[in-house]
């Protein structure tokens, strides 16, 4: 069995050359009763080290890439983060949402009451994240963009839709985050029922359902 | 909302844990997800070997991937929701540490699904003692500062607190909607999901600033 310090030196050197590193293949190259004061030492060393050096590729397909996509999934499921950013947007720019609806409603065309009211119903919804963002026309976004001072691509992205590249520019040839604008179709499918095939829903419907 | 800045790879690159740690909420908060989803991606990733780390020496190789995950699930939540506290690499190790107890709960409950022989480490590698890195002090100063923190709130704060907040301080780490469900449902108070993060985020900042002294506290002169 190989002595604990010369095995926790080669868990550092392959640490810090930034080469995958499995603890459990030390522990198990430890003698038995000596792999408990092992752990204690790796975990020791690891919890001081240097930052882990950044692999994009080694990142692709991990654990841990694993578990940041599905809490990222739920968080879009969820209706992207329209919740939190729309309010935080009409306060920043100092609109009461009954003012943003009566202009919303007139930039996508429609001035008559019940049709004012029906785009407030939907925009409240967008508010309190229970609409689903890739239902929202283009024209409701770039729309909603204008009145609040922003860029429509800031309100896709809240929503989890295509416009967050997440960064300026790839830093390396190769990038573990792909532009969202590349993304999947599967991400943004189109829905299967458009409004015109349904009685009883409008033009209204289609702009906050039908994408 | 403050003027989020995006960063590209590299420079997430260089940041520090912690300060990768704050872009994922500015970025959260900005609505920029993927920006977000990039951050979370690289700090999540630096804490693997850590993590697998004390994982292997607590737990059976074949559920050794199981655990971790659970463990960067629980992490990569926080993150996103801006409720890592102290530095990452304790956060995680006391995140990493619940989740290999509640893989022997499991076991526990279920002792049919006990690892048939020579697939442990050997008892006393499995049940020993838990090891320096989580120094028992540090815990009990940590809970100390929380209860004094919690003590300056109102009974309907120190609730949201104490179901959204991370566990390692003793919450019971709820999403903000189900937070806000469990307070109308439980305590007949209305609180919005934006409310139960601000009550949230001025209890971190104070939490952070009662740690803070407390170190500044216990540095010797010397």
């Amino acid at each position: 069995m190989a002595d604990l310090d010369r095995l926790l030196d080669e868990l550092a050197a392959d640490y810090e050359a930034g080469r995958d590193v499995d603890p459990a293949a030390f522990l198990d190259r430890a003698d038995p009763g000596q792999r408990q004061e092992l752990a204690a030492r790796i975990d020791s060393y690891l919890m001081t080290a240097p930052p882990r050096k950044w692999d994009p590729e080694a990142y692709e397909g991990s654990l841990a890439q694993q578990a940041v996509d599905r809490v990222y999934e739920s968080i879009v499921a969820e209706s992207g983060s329209w919740a939190e950013v729309l309010p935080a947007l009409r306060e920043r720019a100092q609109i009461r949402r009954a003012d943003l609806v009566s202009r919303l409603a007139a930039a996508l065309g429609f001035a008559a009451g019940p049709q004012v009211e029906k785009v407030g119903d939907y925009y409240n919804r967008m508010e309190h994240g229970r609409l689903r963002p890739a239902g929202v026309s283009g024209r409701v976004i770039d729309a909603l963009a204008e009145i609040l001072g922003t860029e429509p691509g800031r309100i896709r992205a809240a929503g989890g839709l295509p416009g967050d590249p997440g960064g300026k520019g790839p830093a390396f040839a190769r990038t573990a985050f792909p532009n969202a604008e590349f993304a999947d179709e599967e991400t943004d499918a189109p829905v299967e029922r458009r409004a015109a095939d349904e009685p009883g829903r409008d033009e209204i419907d289609a702009l906050f359902l039908d994408g | 909302m403050s003027d989020f800045e995006r960063l590209e790879e590299g420079a997430l690159a260089r940041l520090s844990d912690e300060e990768l740690v704050e872009y994922v909420v500015a970025a959260r908060e900005a609505g920029y997800l993927e920006s977000a989803r990039r951050a979370a991606g690289i700090v999540t990733w630096r804490q693997e070997p850590l993590t697998r780390s004390l994982v292997a020496a607590k737990v059976p190789r074949d559920s050794c991937d199981d655990v971790a995950s659970n463990a960067f699930l629980s992490f990569a939540g926080s993150a996103f929701d801006g409720k890592v506290i102290l530095s990452v690499r304790a956060f995680m190790i006391r995140i990493t540490k619940r989740r290999i107890a509640d893989f022997h709960r499991e076991r526990e409950r279920h002792p049919d699904q006990v690892p048939l022989p020579g697939e442990h480490l050997g008892e006393e590698e499995v049940w020993g003692e838990e090891e320096a890195v989580e120094d028992e002090t540090e815990v009990v100063a940590i809970l100390d500062a929380v209860e004094r923190v919690l003590a300056t709130r109102s009974e309907l704060h120190r609730l949201v607190i104490m179901l959204y907040g991370p566990e390692p301080i003793g919450g019971e780490d709820l999403s903000g909607a189900e937070t806000a469900a469990r307070m109308r449902e439980d305590h007949g108070d209305e609180v919005s999901v934006a409310n139960v993060q601000q009550i949230w985020r001025r209890f971190k900042v104070d939490l952070e600033n009662e740690l803070a002294a407390g170190e500044d506290e216990g540095t010797p002169d010397g």
